[in-house]
């Protein structure tokens, strides 16, 4: 089974090729936001120092977010590029999930994946690995990183911190948590983890059809989600 | 902070080419001021001071107009940016993270998001072709 990872979702972007778990190929590329310009050639790389067409491709993962609205929208149209022609199997990876299996954890120890969200806020998933599993401890979130703390309380083993929201969450963290931020050439997002996190998608039954692969949804800041209710509120009073 | 009063079109330029030079390694320019007050005139001049070659006519319809050169300058009318979903999927924060200068006309609408630092710029029109400019956070103006 070949699997095609693509993330154009944060700020590097990469392609990857899994044959069964095995890693084939891989790029990454952080050198600013050029993904439009970059990510169609890498893939086209790959495949070519691969050997393969698109037509022998059995999955394509994609980075969904949360993350830069254009990266996704690139990132998103490509894989249903690749997809439509051979009706291919797609799997929206969790940008965070994508990022936390793109980097080797003890079995039992925890991660954190942070990604900035501006204004002391970062988007955040937490995994635990348990095996050959990477568990998920709460689903993509958004907040100020002390929100993530109660996930990890009793720590005893050092927890690591991805994405490039890592130093804000150590910042504000690592009094109360044993953290480990995960040292920057291993920090951002890789497409090999959207490729893994596509295939333990699949083997779920979580893969889609391309036309219905979409991106995740700009998750709202605490202090809008209290805007909105309070604007429901006086909708209906 | 400085205050400059210009009698003509072109002055306002060029006090926009002057502006530019704090924008060379990207940026924010977040104006306020209504219909008519000249923020076309100063983005003209940013995007002259920027080395941007393409013709700078107002994003009133398309929201954003991207002007090529070597600083990428994005230039936004935020009259019809509701809500920080919309200030996200109109490519603010992208242009931002890409280190282009991005100037918002109508920031009066994205006040709530705005992170420091910016430079603010607000326009008053006096009557006829002079026009009040008065310049917050930018260095050497």
């Amino acid at each position: 089974m070949i699997t095609l990872g693509i993330d154009s979702s944060g700020r590097a972007a990469g392609a990857a090729v899994l044959r069964d778990e095995q890693l084939i190929y891989e790029s990454y590329l952080d050198n600013g936001l050029t993904h439009s310009e970059t990510l169609l050639p890498m893939v086209e790389a790959a495949l070519a120092a691969c050997g393969l067409s698109a037509a022998q491709l059995d999955l394509i993962g994609v980075g969904a977010g949360p993350g830069s609205f254009t990266g996704l929208r690139i990132g998103m149209a490509l894989a249903k590029g690749l997809a439509l022609p051979g009706g291919l199997p797609c799997a929206a990876v969790s940008s965070l999930e994508g990022i936390a299996r793109g980097i080797f954890l003890p079995d039992g120890a925890a991660v954190l994946a942070a990604e900035d969200a501006r204004r002391g806020e970062v988007y955040y998933a937490a995994f635990r690995r348990q095996g050959d599993a990477l568990a998920r401890l709460c689903p993509d979130s958004v907040g100020r990183p002390a929100a993530a703390a109660p996930l990890f309380s009793g720590e005893e083993k050092n927890i690591f911190v991805v994405g490039d929201g890592a130093q804000v969450c150590y910042n504000e963290l690592k009094g109360p948590l044993p953290l480990e931020p995960v040292p920057a050439p291993w920090r951002l997002g890789r497409a090999a983890g959207i490729a893994l996190g596509a295939r333990a998608a699949f083997a779920q039954g979580n893969a889609v059809s391309a036309a219905q692969l979409r991106p995740a949804c700009h998750l709202l800041s605490q202090a809008q989600r209290e805007r909105q209710e309070k604007l429901k509120e006086a909708e209906h009073q | 902070m400085g205050v400059y009063v210009t009698h003509a079109k072109e002055e306002t330029e060029a006090l926009g080419e002057r502006l530019a030079q704090e924008l060379q390694g990207g940026g924010l320019v977040a104006f306020t001021g209504g219909l008519g007050a000249g923020k076309t005139a100063l983005c003209a001049g940013i995007a002259r001071g920027l080395g941007c070659t393409d013709p700078v006519s107002s994003p009133t319809f398309s929201i954003v107009n991207v002007y090529r050169g070597p600083v990428i300058f994005a230039h936004f009318d935020m009259y019809r940016i509701q809500s920080e979903e919309d200030l996200y999927a109109c490519s603010f924060y992208d242009y931002l993270d890409a280190g282009a200068a991005v100037a918002a006309e109508w920031s009066e609408n994205i006040a709530d998001y705005l992170e420091e630092p910016y430079i603010a710029v607000e326009i008053e029109h006096l009557g006829g072709d002079e026009r009040k400019i008065t310049v917050r956070g930018a260095k050497s103006l």
